[in-house]
């Protein structure tokens, strides 16, 4: 009985101290899967770029330092790639990573205040990266503590395969023959009616290039969607709807132009008064004939932006314009089925859009998503999918959508409007201050990150992902796909707005000008509750009278109370 | 002589064998409670008064805040007041329907009536899922089922379930009492199974009907258990998230609950108010030392009532 005793009680003794052990056994490195090699923790953000390209980069550089030594006893790197999507920005420094890339959340200037990030300044003065995009990776001492990752921009896509065999382009007012007039409810659009027909300038107003017969006006784009049949113009999908911004962003930036937009991160506009700001919503002028008497023409001015009056830089007159445009898109019903359900991924949606099966209401010409979109398809196979489907025609026409730059008509040659599109990715790269305490690790570390930044990586990353890095930097477009050859060829003619700063009370509170879901911009408070889903989910929830598009406008501009403790 | 000093050492020893084996197995309670207690609640009294400034040469900095975090807590809740209806709605859900309904199952499998395998079966089974999984299907089918069905019955319904606002808290309310089974049926029963045979014989012997039976013999003698369930429903009404997390994400809107709210809340927050909308830590704990001060007199008074006044299983 006794020895009985004595084997449950060592039995339960062994299992208390081997599960304690245990526990902490799986906290750190149980086996050595680096082998004797140095290994370099690296904590990819899990978004629109995966990860094989790093791997394949990684790859590359344990192959070029096979035979260096960065640590005693050790030989040559190895490149562990794990995919995050909840950076621990808080205890950096404890995490076990020891590189990191994360989108546009992560506020650089707080974390090297905190002390969690290496110097990376003798790295960054070696990359040409762009005057603007630099001033993100700046902290207060003046040293650079990151890298820029990658862009990409919110807007939509079209199907340009659909667009041409359907002459979904504006016809040029001088073309009289080849012309096809189509009543909407909001004016008689002039559609080009063969391939043969001028098309109209589009919305930069040159001819001959990558936005020629796009809707170069709010009208003309309202007009596009309404006069598209036998599908539906557009897709979202209904789990994110969350998405709601990619749209708001990309048509107010495009109406508004660079100049204004910058001034929502600078907050200084240097005296010239180039922000139209609304003053008054209170009017009963009808932003168009045909829609709701909600949607209202508001009455605005031109005004500077400095820090005093930062808090009316989301008074812009353009954002308001694009959320009236959006609640026009609901009231028409322009969205197919999979916008719908509350479970439909962005996966399914784009998928939607690119086979373009099944009924009306499922089919879909256009893509409401980020521009990185395309390279998230490839990565879940559905391009590779559609190919085996339609092995006739496997190559897909697609495109990001230049957005209108004016409200009414159509731009005339000459008087259009550079392209603007915001970075909202924002994607950037740093390391972990704690890799100083291993003099070898940082060593390694450094060189990576070094690497990565060559003239070839920087090549091989972007015809590798289709996307484009703030930095001069060239590559081989044959490359990459078509969806991104379009997308280079709107960039390169498109002033590009960086989520960065001089401005130290930008700096300081950076995440208050952030444009992206955690934004309070994007997530109006109606009847007390946040509406963390954005302006569609807002409308569809609460109606558009009580969430219209000027009631949302106005809900999420900044407050001159809230403004001031800012300044404080 | 050799042998009372064999015998003072072996006591000796086995009275330090003791000593290890018990310090071992305590050591981690205590570990718990000095971790997840005392540090917790000694962070969040000091956070609460403090307040949190950035420099971006020199990083945060503390300094004494008095009571304006409290001010700024208790002017959110107050703002804010249908998180807290919520939390109470929830409440009574679970005092009105939750536990009515677990004990009038529980009962039916302690007495063995027909089926009563199966239906342990049925009730256990989504325990062994993760609730999270268990939400992902609840979603599908009060969104994408729910609208196939209603798009085939000839409705217009655009929106599932979770997303119409006259239905929503219903929505929420259906999963949260489906969820509530498992556990709260697993506790009954086996406390059911503790009760006296002979009681329960006598009577039967006396004439006694199931529901009598139920209510003059069963409930009292499991009385304890109740009360210590329905005090700790109490004591968590504001931290309770009620699965909202689960069906919505961040985007519970309306639907919030106090648990909700903190929960999304920390999640996203920072020392200092990282954007319009989202509390800062010191508020955040400023907020849960007001919701105990509420709750925790509550609980007590409530638990002493009726442990005092309730039926006995005498």
């Amino acid at each position: 009985m006794k020895i009985l005793k004595k084997a449950i009680a060592l039995t339960l003794c062994a299992l208390t101290v081997g599960s304690t052990v245990g526990t902490l056994a799986a906290c750190g490195n149980v086996g050595n899967p680096y082998g004797d090699t140095t290994p370099i923790q690296f904590a990819n953000f899990q978004g629109g770029v995966g990860n094989a390209w790093l791997k394949e980069a990684g790859e590359r550089f344990s192959k070029l330092k096979a035979e260096e030594s960065y640590q005693n006893g050790k030989k040559g790197v190895t490149v562990s790639v794990t995919d995050i999507k909840a950076i621990p920005y808080d205890t950096i420094t404890s995490s076990g990573y020891d590189i990191f890339t994360a989108e546009n959340t992560a506020d650089i200037y707080k974390m090297a205040g905190q002390g969690f990030l290496l110097d990376l300044s003798d790295i960054v003065e070696n990359v040409n990266v762009k005057a603007d995009a630099k001033k993100r990776l700046q902290a207060a001492d003046g040293n650079y503590y990151a890298l820029p990752h990658y862009e990409w921009y919110p807007g939509i896509s079209y199907n340009v395969d659909y667009f041409e065999e359907q002459n979904l382009y504006f016809a040029d007012p001088t073309e009289t023959i080849d012309v096809r007039e189509v009543q909407t409810d909001f004016g008689t659009a002039r559609f080009v009616s063969s391939d043969q027909a001028i098309k109209s300038v589009g919305p930069n107003g040159e001819r001959g290039d990558y936005d020629d017969g796009l809707p170069s006006s709010v009208q003309e784009f309202l007009q596009l969607c309404d006069s598209i049949t036998g599908r539906k113009p557009l897709t979202i999908a209904g789990a994110c709807l969350d998405y709601h911004f990619f749209f708001i962003d990309a048509l107010w930036a495009a109406l508004a132009g660079s100049e204004q937009m910058k001034t929502i991160y600078s907050l200084d506009s240097k005296g010239q008064a180039v922000v139209e700001a609304v003053t008054n919503t209170d009017v009963t002028t009808k932003l168009f004939d045909n829609v709701n008497a909600n949607i209202i023409k508001p009455e605005t001015e031109m005004i500077a932006i400095d820090e005093t009056n930062g808090y009316k830089i989301y008074d812009q007159v353009a954002r308001y314009y694009a959320l009236a445009t959006v609640q026009i898109i609901v009231e028409k019903d322009w969205f197919n089925t999979v916008s719908i359900g509350d479970t439909v991924s962005n996966l399914t949606a784009q998928s939607s859009f690119m086979t373009a099966v099944g009924n009306a209401d499922n089919r879909t010409a256009m893509l409401w998503d980020g521009s990185y979109w395309y390279n998230e398809s490839v990565a879940a196979e559905n391009i590779s999918f559609h190919q085996t489907m339609n092995p006739t025609n496997p190559d897909l026409n697609l495109s990001y959508m230049p957005m209108p730059t004016q409200l009414y008509g159509q731009v005339a040659e000459g008087e259009g409007k550079k392209n603007t599109l915001l970075d909202i990715g924002s994607a950037q790269l740093f390391v972990n201050q704690r890799v100083s305490e291993d003099p070898g690790l940082e060593r390694a570390c450094r060189e990576f990150v070094e690497f990565l930044y060559s003239d070839a990586e920087l090549a091989a990353f972007t015809e590798k992902t289709g996307q484009f890095r703030p930095i001069e930097y060239s590559y081989d477009k044959s490359k990459m796909s078509g969806f991104y050859q379009n997308m280079d060829a709107i960039r390169n003619k498109s002033d590009v707005v960086y989520f960065a700063s001089d401005s130290e009370l930008f700096k300081n509170n950076f995440t208050s000008f952030t444009l992206t879901w955690s934004g309070a911009i994007n997530r109006p408070i109606i009847d007390g509750a946040e509406v963390a889903a954005g302006s569609i989910k807002a409308m569809r929830l609460h109606g558009t009278t009580k969430a219209s598009a000027v009631n949302i406008f106005n809900l999420t501009r900044k407050t001159q109370s809230g403004w001031e403790q800012l300044i404080k | 002589m050799t042998t009372s000093v064999k015998t003072k050492k072996s006591m000796r020893a086995g009275s330090r064998n003791k000593l290890i084996f018990y310090s071992l197995f305590i050591s981690i309670p205590v570990l718990h409670f000095l971790i997840f207690y005392v540090y917790i609640n000694f962070g969040s009294i000091l956070l609460a008064f403090q307040s949190y400034a950035f420099d971006g040469l020199t990083g945060y900095t503390a300094s004494f805040a008095g009571f304006d975090n409290f001010v700024a807590a208790w002017t959110n809740i107050w703002q804010y007041s249908y998180r807290i209806t919520n939390a109470l709605i929830h409440l009574g859900v679970t005092v009105v329907i939750c536990m009515p309904l677990a004990l009038l199952f529980s009962f039916y499998l302690y007495k063995n009536y027909l089926m009563s395998g199966f239906f342990k079966v049925i009730l256990f089974m989504p325990q062994l899922l993760s609730g999270v999984i268990l939400g992902l299907l609840y979603r599908y089918i009060v969104t994408d089922v729910y609208l196939f069905f209603a798009k085939a019955a000839g409705s217009e319904e655009a929106m599932g379930l979770l997303s119409q606002p006259d239905k929503q808290l219903a929505t929420v309310i259906v999963f949260n009492v489906l969820m509530s089974f498992g556990v709260n049926i697993l506790t009954y029963t086996s406390t059911m199974s503790g009760i006296n045979g002979s009681l329960i014989e006598s009577a039967q012997l006396d004439g006694a009907n199931s529901m009598q039976e139920f209510i003059f013999i069963v409930l009292p003698m499991i009385y304890p258990t109740i009360v210590t369930l329905f005090i700790v429903g109490v004591s968590h009404v504001f931290t309770n998230q009620v699965n909202l997390y689960t069906l919505y994400g961040g985007n519970a809107g309306s639907n919030s609950t106090m648990g909700y709210f903190l929960y999304v809340q920390a999640k996203d927050s920072e020392l200092t108010a990282p954007r319009e909308g989202v509390l800062s830590y010191p508020v955040l704990s400023a907020m849960g030392l007001i919701l105990t001060a509420i709750i925790l007199p509550i609980s007590m008074g409530l638990r002493h009532v009726l442990n005092k006044y309730g039926p006995s299983a005498d």
